[in-house]
């Protein structure tokens, strides 16, 4: 099984246990070895942004406030 | 209600709407720029992408996808590209691109991607795609009602009828973007037709000019405008026309009639091919991709008059070319003459000659309009445009000082007032019933013994008189479009007593 090509974009550096957990979950979900390239961009915020295989996947706190911010346009 | 009153009820309605809301994961392709050159960005990945997606740069900037191969995208930028660096990530946004469109939008100056230029904030609650398929053939009905220009030349000989696309080409200072202009300040009366000026590649100070006049005529409550100017990126000006014919589809899929003014597709076809050229597009004739046909066609074929059960609301199209030298037989001129419904020429020599609106009546035409035309108007313009051809033909060899029969002196005569009679000013717009009475008095020879140099001054005097007179015929006439007999004799006894009664002043 190949290795993705993956990086994980985050606010903060995580802690390794929770990078394996990442990591382990995104190799499940894809049936390949996933080891992410961690990429530290604060204006996410909180969360993270995963980048696998040309798939982008958004859990970032930036990306739920503009979810946010959209749904709160009519008040 | 306090303030605390008000700021307790205010968070308890946030928190509410908050508390209902669910998160989404976004997930989508992405993609990283491999190069940018002039605005034009080569991108790896985003295999999933469509053409025309809107893809989303970092930093908020937003790029279209124009080209899609195995390896990558080719994307054009719609702004920011000073800020994007090799590596960058680009996502795909999974809608192409988009306008605002409505009721907020009028009498406001915006770019061609939403953003206002007139300094006032806008907000606008419906949105719609800036390319979309033109009205199928059924959904169409046949171009049968008029849309006056105001301009006597114009609504006499090239009539415009609701859901035409009337080119108006001509070379540089030849008077095209006024005739525009003056058929959109004819409108300002009419509550049911909107107004869209697409301003392509012009200078800004220009676009500024022509909202001022239309401000000032009080013709821009139900006008939009949609500029990309000259320092725009080539995509902006590209995406310009589609994006205004967008905001007039919106009008149009609501019932109203709606007139659009492209200014001008010379610089649209120039700009699109820039961006072409700089995609390494295989060019063709004059550098122009080969699908610089199909740019065209395709707006122009968006314009269109609906059936009653689509509401029967209509979009008219102006399109401008600009010639050079008068050229109509070069690239996009014969382009654009063959897609339109008819054309206006505007002949440099007549302008500079101050016959304004300078058309040339024997290569102007109007293939759709004449059964648009008022009933009222058919019956007094029906020869105009034979008696002013053949004059313009005849003036040339009476310049000789050749012998001249009395039946040609007559001729030239009729003509050298008829020419008079046709000069117009651009906010001077006249209303049908107006155009018909002196269209009237010319027919009826009245004017033939009115030295051609007062002709002007003399419509002016005589539809003053008219309308301080003959108020309800003129009003009738507007109403119904139609020209009865005793309205005409009316009409026709009152001049002649206008005319009458002026020349005993002037003997006096």
């Amino acid at each position: 099984m190949s290795e993705a090509n993956a990086i994980l974009r985050c606010a903060a550096v995580p802690e390794e246990a929770a990078l394996q957990e990442l990591q382990r979950r995104f190799s499940a979900l894809l049936a390949r070895g996933v080891v992410f390239r961690v990429e530290l961009e604060p204006e996410l915020i909180g969360g993270y942004v995963a980048l696998v295989d040309g798939k982008r996947y958004d859990f970032s706190i930036a990306a739920r406030l503009e979810q946010l911010r959209v749904a709160l346009g009519g008040v | 209600m306090t303030g605390e009153e008000y700021m307790a009820d205010f968070t308890s309605h946030l928190l509410e709407k908050v508390k209902g809301f669910t998160f989404e994961t976004k997930t989508g392709d992405y993609g990283t720029v491999r190069s940018i050159m002039d605005d034009v960005v080569q991108i790896d990945g985003l295999a999933g992408s469509h053409y025309g997606e809107l893809l989303a740069f970092a930093g908020g900037h937003f790029g279209l996808a124009m080209d899609l191969r195995e390896d990558g995208v080719g994307a054009v930028m719609l702004s920011g590209s000073r800020e994007i660096t090799t590596g960058g990530l680009v996502c795909g946004t999974g809608h192409v691109a988009d306008i605002c469109v409505g009721d907020a939008l009028c009498g406001r100056i915006i770019d061609p991607i939403g953003r206002p230029l007139d300094g006032r904030q806008l907000k606008a609650s419906s949105f719609r795609p800036v390319e979309s398929p033109a009205p199928s053939i059924m959904d169409r009905s046949p171009v049968d009602r008029p849309l006056q220009t105001g301009l006597l030349a114009i609504d006499s000989m090239i009539p415009i009828g609701r859901g035409q696309r009337e080119l108006i080409i001509g070379d540089r200072q030849t008077g095209k973007t006024a005739i525009a202009l003056a058929a959109m300040i004819n409108q300002r009366g009419d509550e049911n037709t909107y107004c869209v000026y697409c301003a392509i590649g012009q200078k800004g100070a220009t676009v500024a000019q022509v909202a001022h006049t239309l401000r000032e005529a009080g013709a821009m409550e139900r006008t939009v405008i949609v500029a990309a100017t000259a320092d725009d990126r080539p995509t902006l000006q590209y995406l310009a026309p589609y994006a205004g014919c967008a905001i007039a589809e919106e009008f149009m899929h609501r019932g109203k009639d709606v007139l659009i003014v492209y200014d001008d597709l010379t610089k649209h076809a120039a700009a699109y091919r820039s961006m072409s050229l700089l995609l390494r597009r295989p060019s063709g004739r004059e550098a122009y991709p080969g699908d610089v046909f199909y740019l065209h066609s395709r707006l122009l074929e968006r314009a269109a008059r609906l059936s009653d059960e689509n509401g029967g609301g209509s979009i008219t199209a102006l399109p401008i070319v600009e010639t050079m030298a008068g050229d109509i037989s070069a690239y996009i001129p014969t382009n654009v003459i063959s897609i339109t419904d008819g054309q206006i020429f505007l002949e440099e020599e007549l302008f500079h000659a101050g016959i304004r609106p300078a058309v040339n009546v024997g290569l102007s035409v109007s293939r759709v309009g004449r059964s648009a035309q008022r009933s009222a108007m058919k019956e007094v313009s029906g020869s105009l445009r034979l008696d002013l051809a053949q004059y313009r033909d005849t003036a040339i060899f009476a310049q000789f000082g050749a012998d001249i029969d009395a039946s040609t002196a007559r001729l030239l005569r009729r003509g050298e007032r008829l020419t008079q009679l046709l000069k117009q000013k651009q906010d001077a717009v006249l209303r049908l019933s107006q155009q018909v009475a002196v269209l009237l008095a010319f027919g009826q020879n009245l004017l033939r013994d009115i030295p051609p140099a007062e002709i002007t001054e003399l419509r002016g005097e005589l539809l003053e008189y008219l309308q301080a007179h003959c108020e309800g015929t003129l009003h009738t006439i507007d109403a119904t479009g139609a020209l009865n007999s005793s309205d005409r004799e009316m009409l026709i006894a009152y001049m002649k007593h206008f005319l009458a009664e002026r020349v005993r002043a002037k003997r006096a």
